[in-house]
C-alpha cells in the first residue's frame, strides 16, 4: 500500500524519534528499554477503526486549529486507498470516520459511506454539522450513527469556539437531521458530543436541554486535553453543571456518557462511564488509521504511532514492537502521558469497543 | 496534556550529554540501531555499514568532534 501521499516519515528510525523523543526523558529511556524487550506477538485484529478521510477542515476551532490555514482536500485519503484499508482489516465490524478534519467535505464523501455499506459495517460519522443534508441522511439510511460536535447551547459561545460556523445554519440542520431521524424511527441514532475545553465550562445543562427540545437520544461529555490541572472552583462548577445535566438528562429519557473521571478527579454523578483513564482496552479493541497512512492508537487522537500503511502490512503494524510497547506501558503508571486522565469512554453507544 | 506540552517537557541537557565511551554503552547503542535497522528490513549489508558508521560517529562524537574539537 503505497501511494498515500505525501510519504510520511514512519520508518522505525523515525519513529524512534517521533514517539520516544516527545516523552519526558526518564520515560523515553524506559520506553526505550521497553521496545528492546519487546517481541512482535499476534493480536486479534480491531473490531473497531477510526478512519481520517481528510486531515483538513472548513473551521478553525481554538481546540484543533486544523483548519487554520483553511480547506486543502489534498490533504486526503483517496477513495481506492479508503477500500484497500478496509480489505486488509478483516476483524473490522465499527467503523468511524474522523479525524482532525471534517470527512464531508470530500466531495466523494458518499461514496465512502456506500464502501461501508456493501461491506455491512457500522458506520459512525463525527461531523461538525456544515455538512449538506444528503450526507447526512445517507449516512443514517445505511443505518449509520452521526455524532455532532456540539460545544455550546449559546450561540456567541458556539460560534467562538467553532470559528467560521453560523450557529443559525447549524441548528437548522441539526433540526433536519432529528427530523430525518424521528421518521426512520429512531432518534438514538443522532447524538451531541461536548467537549469540555476553556471557554465552555459550565455550559453542559443548557446542551442537554437543547439535545431535549430537539428530541436527540443521547450526549456525549467529551474533555479537551487541558493546558494543566483545572483549579478547583472550576472542577466545582463543573461537577454541579453535570450533576444538573444528569438530573435533567433522566427526566427526559436521554442517554447520557458522562466520564468516572475529568482530569482525575472522580465526577460524582450515578452512572458516569469507565473511561480509558481509569481502565483501557481501546489499543486492543481500536486503531486509527490516519489520513497519510499513519497507524495511531486510539479515538483521542493519541501522537504515538505503531507504523505506516506505506511501509508494512497492517498486520504486521498492529502486532509489531512499537504497539507491543505502548499496549505493554498502558495501566501502569509508566503509562504514555496523553493517557492519562483520558475522559474517553470506548463503549459510548452501544458499541463497546 | 497536549502532544506540545509533552514535547515542551523534555529538558534537553540529558539528551546532548555524549554516550559514554564505554563497550557495554557501544554494544548497547549498536544494538539499539540494529533493532531499528531490522524492523525496516534494511539488506545485511547496509545494516553493517551503517554499524560500523555508527561507530566511528560514536567515537568521535566522544572526542569532541560535536563542539569542533581539534583532536576530533
Amino acid at each position: 500500500m503505497r501511494d498515500f501521499a505525501p510519504i510520511a516519515d514512519a520508518t522505525a528510525f523515525a519513529l524512534d524519534r517521533r514517539n520516544f523523543d516527545s516523552l519526558p526523558d526518564a520515560q523515553a529511556s524506559s520506553w526505550r528499554k521497553g521496545f528492546a524487550s519487546s517481541r512482535s506477538k499476534a493480536v486479534k485484529g480491531p473490531r473497531k477503526l477510526v478512519i481520517e478521510i481528510l486531515n483538513s477542515c472548513n473551521l478553525d476551532c481554538p481546540m484543533c486549529r486544523v483548519g487554520q490555514h483553511g480547506v486543502d482536500l489534498r490533504r486526503s485519503m483517496p477513495l481506492s486507498l479508503f477500500r484497500d484499508v478496509i480489505t486488509v482489516v478483516p476483524s473490522v465490524e465499527i467503523v468511524r470516520l474522523n479525524g482532525l478534519g471534517e470527512s464531508t467535505l470530500l466531495p466523494d464523501f458518499p461514496q465512502y459511506v456506500d464502501f461501508l455499506v456493501k461491506r455491512e459495517l457500522s458506520v459512525e460519522l463525527i461531523t461538525n454539522g456544515s455538512a449538506q443534508m444528503a450526507d447526512y441522511k445517507r449516512v443514517l439510511e445505511a443505518g449509520g450513527h452521526v455524532l455532532f460536535s456540539w460545544d455550546s447551547a449559546d450561540p456567541a459561545t458556539f460560534e467562538r469556539l467553532r470559528r467560521g460556523a453560523t450557529w443559525n445554519a447549524l441548528l437548522q440542520t441539526l433540526r433536519e437531521v432529528c427530523a430525518e431521524c424521528l421518521s426512520l424511527g429512531n432518534d438514538s441514532r443522532c447524538s451531541l458530543i461536548f467537549t469540555l475545553q476553556n471557554g465552555n465550562a459550565g455550559g453542559f445543562t443548557d446542551v442537554i436541554r437543547l439535545a431535549g427540545e430537539l428530541g436527540i437520544g443521547s450526549v456525549q461529555l467529551n474533555v479537551a486535553k487541558q493546558r494543566g490541572k483545572l483549579d478547583q472552583n472550576e472542577l466545582d462548577m463543573i461537577q454541579a453543571d453535570i450533576r444538573q445535566a444528569a438530573t435533567l438528562a433522566a427526566e427526559g429519557g436521554l442517554s447520557l456518557y458522562v466520564p468516572d473521571q475529568i482530569t482525575g478527579v472522580r465526577t460524582a454523578v450515578p452512572g458516569a462511564k469507565v473511561t480509558s483513564g481509569t481502565t483501557c482496552r481501546a489499543p486492543w479493541d481500536e486503531a486509527v488509521i490516519r489520513w497519510n497512512g499513519d497507524v495511531q492508537v486510539c479515538n483521542m487522537f493519541n501522537p504515538f504511532v505503531y507504523g505506516n500503511l506505506q511501509r508494512a502490512p497492517f498486520e504486521e503494524i498492529w502486532s509489531g514492537r512499537f504497539a507491543a510497547v505502548f499496549r505493554s506501558k498502558l495501566n501502569t503508571r509508566d503509562c504514555h502521558p496523553y493517557c492519562t486522565a483520558c475522559a474517553y469512554i470506548p463503549d459510548a453507544y452501544g458499541h463497546a469497543a | 496534556m497536549s502532544y506540545f506540552d509533552l514535547r515542551r517537557s523534555r529538558a534537553a541537557a540529558d539528551g546532548m550529554k555524549p554516550p559514554p565511551l564505554t563497550l557495554p554503552a557501544i554494544l548497547a547503542d549498536l544494538r539499539w540501531q540494529l533493532i531499528l535497522y531490522r524492523i525496516d528490513r534494511l539488506p545485511t549489508r547496509t545494516i553493517v555499514a551503517f554499524l560500523a558508521l555508527r561507530l566511528v560517529h560514536l567515537v568521535q562524537y566522544r572526542r569532541g568532534w560535536n563542539r569542533g574539537a581539534a583532536d576530533a
